[in-house]
């Protein structure tokens, strides 16, 4: 007779975790286990591209709870176990190893991958992505005085990356292929501010960069970007993630980039819910999306955890991302409308950027050492931009308040 | 464990937090309903200051990653803190504000 759980996440990460707390805050009774290939307990990535590269904290800040601490909870962890199939039907999954456990709900956090790019066998260990606290660790031992190393992509995990390096006293370079930086998240207005930061912090960013060849030399990289040779000690790839759906996609349930769920979490099946960045959910204010981020980890895997353990519970927050690089603090509420007019509100190092959709209303916000106008910025989502509101001399607060009378 | 004068009670506002030290630790007064309140001024999970976040009613948003605290309790309310922050007896003699540490 095989192992059953009343509830049974695959995945090990944030959202695994959070999907189970999300079951044990409304279903104290329920037995509940996280099965998944990762050998750590659930922990949590923001801190691997910062504190960590930085050195300023060890693995231990990622680890929202330890091993004791789920087990105090009831949260049983089946680690180390690559889950090969769902058999929906059965009510089963069965491991790589074959063996079979039953559930019944299911719930799917199985994340996301790192895209990677390949290289010999001979610089495995010197072309690195950044997604596990193990990953964290080998980039970071790289990060000092003197080494060169070259950031392949100039998103987020590659630009935090350089933010890292460059603090640690490596020489970096950046090579991004597009024509700028952060080209699927940011307006060019905050995508300049961002590269003005790295410039100013001694990075060689050089965007529209083609990567032509990757290859050993002489004990480190050879980077090879049309006729000139890079030698790096260190190649961080940060290209982006790939979500982990080929479980639920061979299950048959309904992937369209991500897996689709409603907005409690459920997918095309009743007695499957999936949870975090692997999920293509609704968002206020659009059709649905898969994003990565923390916060999607976090709050949308609890929601579904307690819909998946008998209570809906709806997912609804105004998306929300932030990053730190050379001790700039930024974040975004909402979304940016490619369709609409940016908004720039500037006050020396301070600045807040508006999205305004073609509606005039305000759908998005990201802020560059902001403060708490960044908290009044999110209370703006959806309403109609006030007239002023580029002028950084007028309180952002007085603009929310004459928008709450108005 | 001693109180401290660290302010006048009309300098803590309304709908903000005031940052004061006390032997050099920083203290973040806020005002709930008229109530002043102390707790830690650094945000559990970053190197941010309360003081400078915005207030709620009864919360505070941290400035930096809007990890949301309770500030009659320093309860940590929503993530992406993880631990509470302290908070601290307060009493109003003469006008000012005093704080037990």
């Amino acid at each position: 007779m095989a192992r059953a759980f009343d509830i049974l996440i695959v995945g090990a990460g944030q959202a695994a975790r959070r999907a189970a707390e999300g079951a044990r805050a409304v279903a104290p009774e329920a037995s509940i286990a996280i099965v998944g290939e990762e050998t750590h307990p659930p922990y949590d990535r923001p801190p691997l591209s910062k504190e960590i590269l930085l050195g300023k904290a060890d693995a231990s800040l990622c680890c929202k709870r330890d091993a004791a601490s789920f087990a105090a909870d009831r949260i049983e962890l089946i680690l180390g176990t690559r889950v090969a199939a769902l058999h929906l039907d059965d009510r089963e999954i069965e491991t790589a190893s074959g063996e079979r456990i039953g559930y019944g709900k299911l719930i799917i956090a199985t994340g996301s991958r790192a895209r990677s790019l390949p290289a010999p066998a001979a610089i495995a260990d010197k072309v690195l992505t950044l997604r596990t606290i193990d990953d964290a660790a080998r980039v970071a031992a790289h990060l000092h005085e003197g080494a060169h190393i070259v950031v392949i992509g100039a998103g987020f995990i590659g630009l935090e990356a350089a933010s890292a390096a460059r603090a640690r006293g490596a020489r970096v370079t950046v090579l991004e292929a597009a024509d700028r930086v952060l080209g699927r998240v940011f307006p060019i207005e905050a995508a300049a501010r961002v590269e003005r930061l790295h410039r100013d912090a001694g990075v060689d960013l050089r965007l529209g960069a083609k990567l032509d060849e990757i290859a050993p030399d002489g004990g480190r990289v050879r980077v090879s970007v049309g006729a000139e040779k890079l030698l790096a000690d260190l190649v961080v790839v940060g290209i982006g993630i790939i979500p982990n759906t080929e479980l639920a996609r061979a299950a048959g349930l309904a992937v369209d980039d991500g897996v689709v769920v409603s907005a409690e979490g459920a997918t095309s099946h009743a007695d499957v819910f999936a949870a975090g960045e692997v999920t293509r959910h609704p968002v206020r204010g659009a059709s649905a999306m898969r994003i990565e981020s923390w916060q999607v980890a976090e709050l949308q895997a609890d929601a579904a955890g307690r819909s998946a353990a008998g209570a809906p519970t709806a997912y609804d927050a105004i998306p929300y991302f932030w990053s730190d690089q050379y001790g700039v603090n930024m974040q975004m509420f909402g979304l940016i409308r490619p369709d609409g007019a940016i908004l720039v509100r500037a006050a020396g190092e301070s600045a807040l950027i508006f999205s305004i959709g073609a509606d005039g209303r305000i759908a998005g916000a990201i802020g560059f050492n902001a403060g708490a106008d960044m908290s009044i910025a999110k209370r703006m989502i959806g309403a109609p931009a006030p007239v002023g509101l580029e002028d950084a001399a007028t309180p952002l607060r007085k603009l929310l308040r004459a928008g709450a009378t108005a | 464990m001693s109180w401290h004068q660290v302010a006048q009670a009309d300098d803590v506002p309304e709908d903000e937090g005031l940052c004061v030290k006390i032997d050099g630790h920083a203290i973040a007064l806020f005002r709930v309903e008229g109530e002043i309140y102390a707790i830690d001024d650094l945000c559990s999970h970053a190197e941010a200051s309360l003081a400078a976040g915005f207030v709620d009613g009864g919360l505070i948003e941290c400035p930096l990653h809007q990890a949301c605290f309770d500030i009659r309790t320093g309860k940590v309310m929503t993530g992406p803190a993880t631990e509470d922050v302290r908070s601290y007896r307060v009493k109003i003699e003469g006008g000012a504000v005093l704080v037990e540490r």
